[in-house]
């Protein structure tokens, strides 16, 4: 019988017991702790942002800089954090009158410096500011951090890139927009749109030469930003790549009306996906003789099949409501009828 | 020493080993989740900057089961559409209710039937027509037989145009930018195939046409426990999880899931109480012995709020449904189990799940039952007994501080000082006697779920929480 805390038991068990109510006083200080902080630095950003979204706002809006007050050092942080709020929020001239405004008091030193000493927010900070201002002289610091393994850091770095110098950027970094697969692509395709003539350059060059691996996230990207390639190249694609998921993509992305005879062939493609996107080109550029094709799809095993289908009969500019309501009348099949009525219900509802 | 002694001292032995690796478990669980939320702290600049959309974010299609919800159908659809997000539709459900809801919907969002041809890829109970609003072209409504939540979740499913699928409760308060927030994981990560956010009690929160502006705390005191569970529940035993990749829980109450994933996992099961979690495990278990890369994401930001039962008896027959829930769920996925492709799913999460929240309530009763009765028989003194007490009430208060601490590192998303302290006086009285009774509500589930019961829509008395507090 365990009597006394001279036995084991009992004293492994106090003594857990006494770490846990040591730890949970520590733990509510803590917690006390940073509730304090976390007003006090409430406080003081509201009270900073009194100050300065009014001179920063009137930097935009007129012609002549306001005369700045002091920056301190222990606001920099929330200046930072307002001024690219503000930038994030507005285009053109404002931008450049906000990077007056950085330069004259110093951001750009002070960024450079919490690129290179500064804890992530900082950094993350640090790369937001060096793209807006273009900053030349971050250039070797920022492809450092565009190589980072962080996803966050490195995509914003490599948008700050593409900011400084569109041609240098994308050239650079070609291989990591293709082949880092933690960049999203609408996120990318966020930034490249300034960028957009020099990366269309840089992928017409080296998408044939490149890795076939890499063709779906090309198409993806030039998608993303309404690029046309051209027809050779996606041609080419079109009948050479091995990937039914880079075909799907390709067969989407197919915006020449020459690539029609080829398209045509995948109607039949066993993989269902592509079936869809191959309707969807002959609805878009496809002839009288293909709305015979695009009748049998109707009775497709696949759904989106038959539904990709019936939208392409009833986009096609010679195929209207009234011959849809024709081909509904001469059709038997129970598939192919469901999806006639949905297709036609669902042009009545938009119509009306 | 006698055999009693040493079946004494082994079970005493056995029952302080298993509330210190019970405890120290979560506390690491707790560490990891502080690692994630720090990361967290230092993204929220960028979280905090103008989001832009492009148009390339995937559509989502937002399934609302609703059963016997003629209250309050109509505000939460209404909220739904205030949701920032660039492509999404809403597809209702009503699974055979016996009340309204179907005239209220027709009513208030101009329904018309809709000629849909029918997409087969579940197995459900039969439509009995679909609907669609003239007002809203993104809202659909689709009338079915009773067949409860999976079954309308199928249907759902079956119906959804988007790649992306989001299961919410009718009943649920979504943030504004909760679609914005759980999608990212998918947008960053292509091998995302589910993510599932933090819920929170919306109870003594202030509502207004179906959104929530501000956040309080309720007067109940069953609901100011939940507060506490719900903190605890989705900070560290989630987001510690999701940093493995090895989360076996997504909130029924908000989940957004890759609509082909789910289709070939074969959807939700119909004849399981917690369909949601089942799910997840089985998407595990199917990916991992296809050896297909996955992730499986966790949100920690508060992006959807509930009403938590306020009485007795709800919260029991909450508590006891969960609990076979869990029960099923890990039954009928056993293949997961330190299979040899589990990694950390099969190897740790599941076997965690097993001893300490499946089992978990067979040992825990059995401990103080154990320590009562060789008190009892003189088998243990009273000293003896009265620092088992202390340490699995001091483990359990330290349990509900951290979960406290990760809110305050997080989101403080209860602003006042009276709020953190009425906080603190909970975390410390949940130990004495609701964690307790908890523990014997999910026993009572782990006996129902061995009887075999059948399942059904749990219900729900609703206070509502559409308005201002008293």
């Amino acid at each position: 019988m365990f009597n006394t805390f001279s036995d084991p038991y009992i004293q492994f068990a106090f003594d857990i017991g006494l770490a846990a109510v040591a730890l949970t006083l520590v733990l509510v200080a803590v917690i006390i702790r940073l509730r304090l902080k976390l007003r006090k630095s409430q406080r003081l950003e509201e009270a900073f942002i009194d100050i300065w979204r009014p001179i920063l706002l009137q930097a935009i809006s007129s012609e002549v800089m306001p005369d700045l007050p002091e920056l301190p050092a222990s606001s920099q942080g929330f200046f930072l954090k307002l001024w690219n709020y503000l930038q994030e929020s507005l285009r053109g001239v404002a931008n450049e009158r906000l990077n007056e405004v950085a330069l004259e008091l110093g951001c750009d030193v002070a960024a450079r410096a919490l690129l290179k000493k500064g804890n992530r927010a900082e950094r993350l900070l640090a790369i937001l500011t060096l793209a807006h201002l273009h900053d030349r002289k971050s250039w070797d610091a920022l492809v450092a951090q565009a190589n980072a393994v962080d996803s966050l850091a490195s995509i914003h770095a490599a948008r700050a890139l593409i900011n400084i110098d569109p041609l240098a950027g994308t050239s650079l970094l070609l291989p990591m927009l293709l082949q880092r697969r933690d960049w999203g692509i609408a996120q990318l395709a966020n930034f490249l749109g300034a960028a957009e003539e020099a990366f269309l350059l840089q992928l017409s060059k080296n998408i044939l030469q490149m890795d076939k691996a890499l063709w779906n996230r090309a198409l993806q990207l030039a998608e993303a930003l309404h690029l046309q390639l051209p027809l050779e190249s996606m041609r080419y694609i079109i009948e050479h790549c091995d990937s039914t998921e880079t075909l799907v993509t390709a067969l989407r992305k197919a915006d020449e009306p020459a690539l029609l005879p080829l398209v045509r062939n995948y109607l039949q493609h066993t993989d269902w996906r592509v079936r869809v996107e191959a309707a969807g080109f002959l609805g878009r550029f496809g002839d009288t003789e293909d709305t015979k094709t695009l009748k049998a799809g109707l009775e497709d095993a696949q759904w989106w099949v038959r539904y990709a289908a019936a939208q392409a009969l009833a986009s096609m500019p010679f195929f209207g409501t009234v011959q849809l309501l024709e081909l509904r009348a001469c059709t038997h099949n129970a598939t192919a009828l469901a999806m006639l009525d949905h297709v036609l219900a669902e042009h009545q509802v938009s119509s009306s | 020493m006698s055999g009693d002694v040493t079946f004494t001292e082994l079970a005493t032995w056995f029952v302080l080993a298993y509330f210190t690796l019970l405890n120290g478990s979560y506390l690491a669980l707790n560490l990891l989740s502080i690692f994630a939320l720090q990361k967290n702290n230092e993204e929220k600049l960028l979280e905090s900057l103008p989001q832009v959309f492009t148009g390339l974010e995937p559509g989502i299609s937002i399934l609302v089961p609703a059963y016997n919800e003629e209250a309050t159908i109509t505000a939460s659809i209404r909220s739904m559409f205030q949701l920032t997000y660039s492509e999404f539709e809403i597809i209702v459900i009503n699974d055979g209710s016996k009340d309204k809801t179907l005239e209220v919907l027709t009513r208030e969002f101009a329904l018309l039937p809709f000629p849909d041809a029918p997409r087969v890829g579940l197995e459900t109970k039969p439509i009995r027509g679909v609907y669609r609003s003239l007002q809203y072209p993104n809202l659909r409504v689709i009338d079915k037989q009773n067949g409860g939540k999976a079954d309308s979740l199928n249907a759902g499913i079956n119906a959804a145009r988007h790649p992306l699928f989001c299961g919410v409760d009718a009943d649920s308060i979504l943030a504004r930018d909760s679609l914005q927030l759980v999608a990212k994981p998918f947008m960053k990560h292509p091998d995302t195939v589910a993510t599932g956010g933090t819920v929170r009690v919306a109870n003594g929160c202030e509502v207004t046409d179906g959104s929530l502006t501000k956040v309080g705390l309720p007067s109940n005191i069953w609901a100011l426990f939940q507060v506490v569970e719900y903190l605890r529940a989705f900070l560290f035993g989630r987001l510690g999880w999701s940093r493995l990749n090895a989360m076996l829980i997504i909130s029924g109450a908000f989940g957004l899931f890759k609509t082909d994933v789910v289709i070939a996992a074969g959807g939700y099961r119909s004849n399981t109480i917690g369909e949601d979690m089942e799910l997840v495990v089985r998407i595990h278990r199917l990916l991992r012995e296809k050896g297909t890369p996955y992730r499986i994401e966790f949100v920690p930001a508060p992006v959807c709020w509930t009403e938590a039962p306020e009485d007795f008896k709800t919260l029991k027959n909450q508590r006891i449904r969960w609990q076979r829930g869990l029960s099923e769920s890990l039954s009928s996925n056993w293949g997961l189990m330190l299979s040899r492709r589990g990694g950390p799913p099969g190897w740790l999460a599941f076997p965690f799940m097993v001893l300490f929240e499946w089992l978990g309530p067979v040992l825990e009763l059995g401990g103080y039952f154990f320590m009562i009765y060789a008190y009892a028989f003189g088998l243990i003194s009273w000293q003896a007994f009265a620092v088992f007490l202390f340490m699995a009430i001091g483990l359990g208060i330290l349990l509900s501080v951290s979960g406290l601490l990760l809110e305050e590192l997080s989101f403080h998303m209860y602003p006042k000082f009276r709020h953190l302290a009425v906080l603190s006086l909970v975390v410390v009285a949940e130990n004495f006697g609701y964690r307790q009774l908890n523990t014997w509500w999910r026993l009572v589930g782990l006996y129902r779920w061995a009887a075999q019961r059948e399942s059904a829509w749990g219900e729900m008395k609703r206070k509502g929480v559409g308005s201002k507090p008293k």
